[in-house]
């Protein structure tokens, strides 16, 4: 039965674990579920969102961005965060299509709240892609566009600047799963359970089963009760 | 004093006896079981761990319901109120992130220092009356009181906590209801298969191991209880129609079937099957008829006090009806038994040239028995790549064909045991028809948009899950049976370990 289960986990698994992935470092405002917010930002004018909660391992940052017309391409925009003690730009060139945005930023040296501001450079428009569903909006509210707030959020994600397999993901996981048990669980005991969890739960089925075939072997007289 | 040595000896006597025949049961627990335990105990913690705050099925509401009574003693109300949740819970659905991170893959929680310094901040501006102002609208206040009571009282024991540490030992005191789950399948497959251990252990073992079931023992939802009732209820009624009508079989049988219709509106299930266990017990053994008739009204007292209990419970909540109106609404839309038996069939089956087109989205027997009956976790959005799915569902069909081969050959012996067969078919067809008509009758409702049934409505009766496991299996050659019954547990644990893993890169990773 173990070795049923060491060939599964080995076919099922392994691929699973050993695939490479950019990981992600927070959303602090997720895609739209079921309908695409669009925000104007006009020429030369910015639209910002507070309590970003920016990471030490927020090395990029992803957005969707649109010309507002398809006439020249997108204005330039730089992104800016700022939070006390740290501040970052990064700077998307014009003339681009509209689409996903990736810009590399420098992260604070630990997580920080920060407010985040989309700056438009050029002399045309642009749009910004966000939510304005109640149960998709963030908390990172009220969004402003040249101060005047606005329903909704815009589209954030952080990543990781590096590519790591599934086992290496694992020491995040578990530190970001003890958090949010407000500490109750400390990353160490999160990782014995995991441990129990993945050893013990076919380990005590194996001896449950032999136990109980054993058992069944035994003659009639000899059964204890149940 | 000679009265206090007098009346201390006895006590102490007492106490010693009471301490070594509790220590004599435990001892008589059965290994097999004991381990089954706790494989649904390392289960059932890791999905803890596995699961933010609030991201199971309707969590929030259900948490809002328990706080709600455990702080004021009164049900939320069901339409109006001052707010859905307390400002405490409010307030972490906002800080970290939680609401949108509902049934959102795209979205992560607020997983960094800096979101739990903020929620701390919140936090610690709280007062008491801020766990205390969720009177409603509440969705889920709808529902009876049993479970919500009994998880008052560890959130209470345990209100000094943190919010989200209360929630985790909530989640925990919650996996008790799948502990007794097991135990109870167990309990029922040992009724059906008599002496035979192996078969008892894999029909247990295939409850355990269901990867939906362990993952909504982490999850503040009455489905637990009523889970862990039916199951209950399953075996009393089995027992009670194998074994013949005594009183405490019956009443057995009957506080179950009340523990059910006072959790949750999908509890009234048990009423009809515990009149067929009744009429079958009565049929069989033909008790004597006078204590017989006591005894059965006594039983049926027991639901109606329940029912008595709930609606009166719920009207002290505002709620003006039983299950905040569900109940009498399932008959509000106009019934066709044609269109109704379409709708059954075209669930099951692709539709015949001659029927009209079901109502509703293609949503039927891959989606409900397959889909989101063996793994679909979070708000459903958690799943598996189709592929597994595809080879559950021909597994399933694999085993339902070996079923009815079973059934067919040892039909002299099933046939035999008529008694507890009908009790389990009455369940099976009862809980299926009322499942499709409730979805039948929403669909009416809403403009064919909500088919509002999902696989874990069918956890109720798991315990028939593992019990045509064992009996399909088990009815194998002796020396295939056991490798077969491994190989199926081996997947299972196999999929279980994969959800708690993909459910954890889900909303950590």
């Amino acid at each position: 039965m173990l070795t049923l289960m060491l060939i599964g986990a080995l076919l099922w698994y392994v691929p699973q674990v050993t695939s490479k992935s950019q990981p992600i470092a927070g959303v602090p405002a997720s895609p739209p579920l079921a309908s695409v917010a669009r925000y104007t930002v006009p020429a030369h004018g910015r639209a910002c969102m507070p309590n970003v909660a920016v990471t030490s391992r927020s090395d990029e940052v992803w957005f969707s961005v649109y010309p507002k017309s398809a006439k020249g391409g997108g204005s330039p925009v730089d992104f800016l965060l700022t939070a006390p003690r740290y501040r970052a730009r990064a700077h998307l060139g014009g003339g681009y299509p509209g689409g996903g945005a990736s810009l590399r930023i420098t992260p604070p040296a630990t997580s920080v709240l920060a407010t985040a501001c989309f700056i438009n450079r050029g002399d045309r428009p642009i749009v910004l892609v966000g939510s304005e569903e109640a149960r998709a909006v963030s908390r990172s509210v009220p969004l402003t566009i040249n101060g005047k707030q606005t329903p909704g959020d815009i589209s954030l994600t952080f990543y990781e600047g590096r590519s790591i397999d599934g086992l290496g993901l694992f020491s995040t996981i578990v530190s970001r799963a003890s958090r949010l048990t407000d500490g109750l669980l400390p990353p160490a005991l999160i990782w014995v359970v995991a441990v129990a969890t993945a050893l013990g739960v076919p380990l005590t089925l194996v001896l449950a089963f032999h136990d109980a075939l054993r058992e069944d072997e035994r003659p009639p007289g000899s059964e204890t009760g149940d | 004093m000679p009265t206090t040595s007098y009346s201390r000896r006895p006590a102490r006597l007492r106490t010693t006896a009471a301490t070594s025949r509790i220590g004599r049961r435990v001892r008589r627990i059965p290994t097999a079981l004991i381990l089954l335990l706790v494989a649904g105990a390392l289960q059932s913690l890791a999905w803890n761990v596995a699961l933010p705050a609030f991201q199971g099925p309707d969590e929030n509401a259900h948490f809002a319901y328990v706080q709600y009574l455990a702080e004021t003693g009164h049900v939320p109300s069901a339409t109006a109120g001052s707010g859905s949740y307390s400002k405490e819970v409010q307030l972490a659905l906002s800080d970290l992130n939680l609401t949108p991170l509902m049934g959102n893959l795209e979205m992560k929680p607020g997983w960094s220092n800096a979101d739990l310094r903020l929620w701390h901040r919140s936090e610690r501006l709280l007062t008491a009356k801020d766990r205390g102002d969720g009177s409603g609208p509440n969705p889920i206040a709808k529902n009876p009181p049993l479970y919500y009571g009994i998880m008052a009282v560890p959130y209470r024991v345990f209100i000094w906590l943190p919010l989200l540490k209360r929630l985790f030992v909530m989640r925990l005191c919650n996996a008790c209801f799948f502990l007794l789950t097991i135990a109870f399948t167990w309990l029922l497959a040992g009724e059906i298969f008599a002496r035979s251990r192996w078969k008892q252990t894999l029909a247990t073992g295939a409850v355990a191991l269901l990867p939906q079931l362990a993952f909504m023992s982490a999850v503040i939802n009455a489905d637990n209880l009523l889970i862990a009732l039916f199951t209950g209820f399953t075996f009393a009624a089995v027992r009670l129609a194998r074994r013949g009508p005594t009183t405490r079989r019956l009443l057995l049988a009957g506080a179950f079937s009340a523990g059910a219709v006072l959790t949750q509106g999908r509890g009234l299930v048990t009423v009809p099957v515990l009149l067929v266990a009744i009429g079958v017990s009565c049929a069989r053994f033909r008790p004597q008829w006078r204590a017989t008739v006591r005894d059965v009204v006594a039983t049926g007292a027991l639901v109606v006090v329940a029912l008595a209990i709930g609606y009166l419970v719920q009207r002290s909540g505002g709620g003006g009806a039983l299950y905040g109106g569900q109940a009498s609404s399932l008959n509000s839309q106009p019934f066709s038994v044609t269109q109704f038996a379409s709708f059954a069939y075209q669930f099951f089956f692709p539709k015949l040239t001659s029927m009209a087109p079901r109502i509703g989205p293609a949503y039927g027997y891959r989606q409900v028995f397959i889909n989101t009956f063996f793994a679909s976790f979070g708000w459903l959005e958690v799943t598996f790549h189709s592929w597994v799915y595809d080879v559950l569902e021909v597994v399933a069909f694999l085993g339902l064909l070996g079923m009815y081969t079973a059934l067919v050959a040892r039909w002299r012996s099933v046939s035999r045991a008529w008694a507890p067969f009908t009790v389990l078919v009455t369940l099976l067809v009862v809980q299926v028809v009322f499942l499709l008509y409730v979805s039948y009758q929403a669909l009416l409702g809403d403009g064919g948009t909500d088919p509002l049934i999902a696989g874990r409505y069918l956890l109720p009766i798991v315990g028939l899950f593992g019990l045509a496991i064992a009996f399909t299996i088990g009815s194998l050659p002796r020396r295939v049976g056991p490798l077969v019954g491994s190989i199926v547990l081996s997947a299972e644990v196999l999929l279980s370990i994969a959800g708690i893993a993909l459910t954890a890169s889900r909303f950590y990773g």
